[in-house]
């Protein structure tokens, strides 16, 4: 009988660890931009930080990296400018501002909600996956680019919000990228 | 906290004797048995519970996952599933198939863990979805054996330890944990380990204390039923030697009923045979003799004796004056040995009743009712008509099928008291009232024979014990006859009751008797 059990126990750790893999499996690495694309537009607040989220509309893992924006927001607030881009790929039709992921988004305070139809705009950042995140300075450069969930559809403290509060708040720049876990833009 | 579970202890004062605290043991496992096979259950059911939380929870949050515009089902939903389902499949199996074993319930704990990782994942890492963590941990408490917390402590540590060290960004969302972090984390999972495993120790210790008093009382239980057993034992034994006693004791008291009855008799046969006595005595066959004599004496000149002597003269009127007294005296003792004789036919009854009694049978003859309160009267002593004024009051009541020889015994001896106690009274004042009759009842017709008095009464307190064995208010009375009378009622299926207003106003005693109608043809029932 204990066999079997630690037969039974060995299947479920492997399924276990399987879960864990796909869980930690970003997605592609982003060929970011160095600096603020023309596409979006002059900056909308010259005198901080601009950060921007790419998201697929209806990624579920992406709600993870909502949820630590909002963290984010609260810990950076009047020193960061948050901009959320749903990319909307060409294919997909839906009414973008039904999802719950864009009525998350709308209870950020101060963020600046836009809708990609075909992600065009998206393209112009280099995203490939959702719940990417490109951190701007004053000067438009790229100061930060990558995930702020540590795992797929995980909240939590994570190494990518941590690095961006540290460039917000003018302390010691950590890492400048992180992998980014959630559905495939394209 | 300690100190006030330490005083609600149940446990008895130690040691116990090694048979009762075996039998303790023994009950606590029992005890124990039957909380781990519950709790095996109960919790195998909430594995079942939490396997269709996940479910839904993966279909809320990530039904699908996307490349585009294209999609497919999340590997959540699948997890949920077969993952799932695989965590519960062996704490399941084994809650039924060998529920309240040490592995059932080890594997509950682990299995129970592992979905609450399940949960976790699946609910997206919410600080509010480790609470089911604590939440596992304190049902696990259910068995009360902190062995299991040991055990599911050790997997969630597990957990933590390797994929700290293995995918450390999937449980501290960093890429390096130092082990502190994951002592950290499991430190909160041990607080609530101390409590919990208190708490199961503490509740262990109150449960060995109830097995120890019921085994107390199991013990004492049987103690009281040993003792049960042999004082039954000693009062089967004690009740034998009583029968015997008692059947000894039933003897004397039949002989001293016997002899009561046959005395009341005797007293009368014994007065008759006075009288014949007396008679025979004085009789005047004597004088007959000396006649006889002279006649001898002048025999060779007879008829000149009888016609010329002064003595001779007298002879003739003399033998036809004995002749008439001698008939006299002829027919009173041929009363007397009458009355003898029915008093001792009625000695030869008692002593006949006595031993049929004693078969178990009765002896009813056809009879005049009537005739047995005249037969009783008659054998009184004599005096008892010059004594008391009797009234009869004797309705019209057939000829019945009746133990004369038992109600004879009864009238006798209710005549004879009715007579004692009259003779308070001044002569003249004396009255005993006989009667006979049929009454209605609620049990159907009875034949009431009654002797009502109006001598001294009987106190009210007496009157529930005057059918007492050995109860008596005369001052040479043994307390027999009203006891044997009542028994003699009770042989006959009839009773025997009696009433007064108190004393000396009287008393009415009256023997109820069934019915029994003469069968045509039988003058005599066994």
């Amino acid at each position: 009988m204990f066999g079997l059990v630690a037969l039974w126990l060995l299947g479920v750790v492997a399924g276990v660890a399987w879960l864990c893999r796909y869980s930690v499996i970003p997605g592609p690495p982003a060929a970011a931009v160095t600096s603020w694309p023309t596409e979006l537009g002059p900056l909308r607040k010259g005198d901080r930080d601009t950060l921007v989220m790419v998201l697929h509309p209806d990624c579920p893992c992406s709600r993870a990296s909502m949820s630590e924006l909002a963290v984010l927001a609260a810990d950076c607030e009047g020193d960061l400018s948050i901009e959320i881009l749903f990319a909307q790929p060409p294919e997909l039709v839906e009414n973008v501002r039904s999802t719950d992921l864009w009525q998350s988004a709308a209870q950020i305070p101060g963020a600046m909600l836009l809708e990609d139809r075909g992600g065009a705009l998206a393209r112009s950042l280099g995203a490939t996956t959702s719940g990417q995140v490109f951190l701007f300075d004053a000067g438009s450069a790229l100061r930060f680019s990558g995930g702020i969930t540590s795992s797929r559809g995980h909240a939590g403290n994570n190494a990518g919000r941590v690095a961006i509060e540290a460039i917000v708040h003018k302390e010691a720049p950590g890492i400048k990228t992180t992998p980014v876990f959630g559905c495939s833009l394209w | 906290m300690v100190v006030a579970a330490k005083n609600m202890s149940t446990s008895p004062p130690r040691p116990l004797p090694p048979n009762i605290a075996d039998n303790a043991a023994a009950l606590l496992r029992e005890h124990q048995q039957i909380i781990w096979k519950r709790t095996d259950l109960l919790l195998s059911s909430l594995l079942e519970f939490e396997w269709a939380l996940g479910l839904l929870l993966a279909l809320w949050r990530s039904p699908r996952t996307w490349n585009g515009a294209n999609s497919s089902v999340h590997p959540h939903v699948w997890a949920a599933i077969y993952l799932g389902g695989a965590i519960l499949v062996a704490p399941i199996l084994l809650a039924l198939l060998r529920p309240g074993r040490v592995l059932t319930r080890h594997t509950i704990a682990i299995g129970q863990m592992l979905m609450s990782g399940l949960l976790i994942h699946l609910g997206g890492g919410q600080i509010e979805m480790h609470f089911q963590i604590f939440g596992a941990l304190a049902f696990l408490a259910f068995y009360r054996d902190w062995h299991v917390l040991v055990t599911a402590t050790i997997v969630t540590a597990a957990d933590h330890l390797l994929r700290g060290i293995l995918i450390p960004e999937s449980v501290y969302g960093v890429a390096y944990a130092s082990l502190w972090l994951t002592a950290e984390h499991a430190a909160f999972v041990i607080f609530e380990d101390i409590f919990l495993i208190g708490s199961c120790v503490q509740g262990v210790r109150e449960m060995r204390g109830i097995a120890e008093n019921r085994a107390l009382l199991e013990h004492s239980y049987h103690d009281v039923e040993k003792q049960v057993e042999d004082r039954t034992a000693e009062l089967k034994s004690a009740q034998a030697a009583l029968m015997n006693s008692a059947r000894t004791a039933g003897m004397a008291e039949i002989a001293t009923s016997v002899l009561h009855n046959v005395g009341n008799v005797l007293n009368s046969v014994n007065i008759s045979a006075t009288i014949v006595a007396d008679k025979l005595r004085l009789s005047e066959v004597s004088t007959l003799s000396k006649v006889s004599e002279m006649i001898v004496q002048h025999k060779p000149d007879l008829a000149s004796f009888l016609t010329t002597d002064e003595r001779g003269k007298l002879i003739p009127d003399f033998i036809t004056d004995l002749a008439q007294c001698l008939g006299e005296e002829q027919s009173s003792m041929l009363g007397e040995v009458q009355s003898l004789s029915k008093g001792i036919d009625h000695i030869k009854q008692i002593v006949a009743a006595q031993q049929s009694m004693a078969k178990k049978s009765n002896v009813r003859t056809s009879v005049l009712p009537a005739s047995l309160i005249e037969t009783a009267l008659n054998l009184q002593p004599p005096g008892l008509a010059s004594d008391v004024q009797l009234q009869r009051h004797f309705a019209d009541v057939p000829q019945l099928m009746l133990d004369q020889h038992k109600v004879l015994q009864v009238l006798i001896n209710l005549v004879a008291n009715a007579r004692e106690a009259v003779m308070v009274r001044p002569a003249g004042k004396r009255e005993i009232t006989l009667s006979v009759g049929i009454i209605s009842s609620a049990a159907g017709d009875r034949l009431r024979f009654q002797v009502t008095d109006n001598g001294m009464g009987i106190a009210p307190e007496h009157l529930t014990r005057i059918f007492s064995h050995g109860f008596t208010t005369k001052k040479d009375g043994h307390g027999f006859g009203l006891h044997s009378a009542a028994n003699a009622a009770k042989e006959m299926d009839g009773s025997l009751s009696a009433i007064s207003s108190g004393m000396g106003h009287g008393a009415i005693f009256a023997l109820d008797l069934p019915v029994n109608p003469v069968e045509e043809g039988v003058s005599c029932k066994i």
